[in-house]
């Protein structure tokens, strides 16, 4: 099974290369243009900053995983001497890995951009926590979403 | 070596095999015909393994087949199954990794007429590339069963020539070869037997020279005879 | 003196006739033509299916029956040898002889002649060739 991990995280580095690179851009961005934190910018950049890597991860697991079960590969995916738990399994790993990896990253970046103005925030725990929970909500989500897809495509896999 | 009995596939409306029983002995080559939607294609993906849901018993080498006896199955799909964004060195890396059986040096041998580049992406190889490629891959391994659906289709005559040429040098005493084609006339010399499937059922099957010696006949005209006038014989 | 020829050869064959059974009549004829001798060491199954471009199960087959007619001796790891029985090797001819010609008075005889007519004809030829 080992294997089917290392195969599964070598075809999505570039994808995640990509999604890291855009939240360092968007820390970049930021630096550059200085975020009124006091307002709590919550526009829609920060937004996008939140979600986007999230459900990138999802639709790219998601997507191969149909390439995997549904398309014609699937034909040289499944041919491999591993039983159905097996595959699920290697891929709720590389879930897990893949969303351990951005949620540090995306957490890393969180702290930095608001640690600016902690100085001037005393309650800067009143704004950080509901953050961390929504991040981490997200977090859960993502990864929830792509396990149950994961298995939602391998049982209906089964059933033909 | 291979024991089908009683196969049965059932898709929600139409049922692609009927209770299709047969055997497949070591060292001998096998060819699976019929016209389109007669069944061929979902055998040799039940028995590969890629496809579940039937009723039916299969057994290698005289136990259940389980997913463990794909290690010893060798599966050409009929349609590229190869990851489109992969290069050549991947996929061959791929089959490295996964396949225990498979002989690099094999590969380079069967290959070497390709002329391939390791940089070389599947989805810019010409289709006729693309399938010889392929027939070396399935082919590097060495497998117990060998499942070839269709590994002739869409190319030109030499190549279809080199493709039979490989085949031919890889069966053994020990392996059992299956293949599934609709040009008859070109792969029945490669054939020891030959079984016929119309619309899910199995309504011929034999040897090859039996045919030849008590019916005087082809195999093509005889699958043409026995397509016609739906006949169950057995040899 | 036991030594293997290699001869290349492209030989078609004929679907509706049994492989096995062309490629034992090509052996016989080898053997008549003496191109095979007594003696001679025939190449391996596997060899001449390569050269033949057949399956090598009917290759197997056809020097399977040889076997069995005699006309061919299998040596355990050594390989497969032309029979030296002299007996056995005039008994292939005549009957090789026997079918060819019991092919061409049948054809004859569908075309009306006659024996004694066949006898002309067949004379006639044989002074004019060769």
């Amino acid at each position: 099974m080992k294997k089917l991990v290392k195969f599964e995280i070598q075809r999505s580095l570039k994808w995640m290369a990509i999604v890291i690179l855009a939240m360092l851009l968007y820390y970049a961005l930021d630096l550059m243009f200085n975020i009124d934190i006091s307002r709590l910018d919550l526009g829609l950049s920060f937004l996008a900053f939140m979600f986007v890597p999230p459900f990138t991860i999802l639709i790219i697991n998601v997507s191969n995983t149909q390439s995997d079960l549904m398309k014609d590969t699937k034909n040289l995916y499944l041919s491999t001497p591993y039983k159905i738990d097996d595959y699920a399994i290697s891929k709720m790993i590389v879930v897990i890995i893949q969303y351990l990896i951005i949620a540090i990253i995306q957490y890393s970046i969180l702290i930095l951009i608001l640690s600016e103005y902690l100085v001037e925030i005393n309650e800067s725990h009143q704004i950080i926590l509901p953050i961390y929970i929504w991040a981490v909500s997200v977090v859960s989500v993502g990864v929830l979403g792509n396990m149950i897809g994961v298995r939602v495509l391998f049982k209906s896999y089964l059933k033909k | 070596m291979l024991e089908v009995t009683n196969l049965t596939k059932k898709y929600s409306r139409e049922l692609a095999l009927d209770n299709v029983s047969l055997s497949f002995q070591k060292g001998v080559i096998t060819g699976i015909l019929g016209p389109n939607g007669s069944g061929k294609t979902t055998f040799m993906r039940i028995i590969s393994r890629t496809l579940k849901g039937y009723v039916g018993d299969i057994k290698l080498f005289d136990k259940q087949i389980t997913d463990k006896s794909k290690e010893f199955i060798s599966f050409l799909p009929e349609n590229n199954h190869l990851y489109d964004w992969m290069s050549i060195g991947k996929v061959v890396k791929f089959y490295v990794d996964f396949f225990s059986d498979f002989d690099i040096d094999d590969f380079k041998k069967l290959s070497m007429s390709l002329g391939l580049n390791d940089k070389t992406l599947i989805r810019a190889l010409p289709k006729g590339v693309l399938q010889q490629f392929r027939v070396c891959l399935v082919l590097s391994r060495k497998a117990s069963i060998y499942l070839l659906d269709e590994p002739l289709s869409n190319i030109d005559v030499l190549a279809r020539e080199k493709i039979i040429e490989m085949i031919r040098m890889t069966t053994k005493e020990e392996n059992c070869i299956i293949i599934t084609s609709h040009l008859i006339s070109e792969i029945e010399l490669l054939l020891d037997n030959v079984c016929f499937l119309k619309e899910g059922k199995l309504i011929f099957r034999g040897s090859c020279d039996a045919i030849r010696d008590e019916d005087s006949t082809s195999i093509l005209n005889k699958y043409k005879e026995v397509m016609t006038n739906e006949e169950i014989s057995q040899i | 003196m036991f030594k293997q020829e290699v001869r290349s050869i492209t030989i078609s064959f004929n679907n509706n006739q049994a492989i096995y059974i062309q490629i034992i009549q090509y052996l016989k004829t080898q053997i008549l033509s003496s191109v095979l001798k007594p003696g001679d060491k025939l190449q391996s199954v596997r060899e001449l299916a390569d050269q033949l471009k057949v399956n090598p199960n009917t290759v197997q087959r056809a020097y399977r029956e040889l076997e069995r007619n005699e006309l061919i001796i299998t040596l355990r790891g050594q390989g497969s040898y032309i029979t030296s029985d002299s007996m056995i090797l005039d008994d292939l001819r005549t009957s090789v002889v026997g079918k060819e010609t019991e092919v061409f008075i049948e054809g004859m005889r569908k075309l009306g002649y006659d024996n004694t007519k066949i006898f002309e004809i067949v004379k006639r030829y044989l002074e004019r060739g060769e």
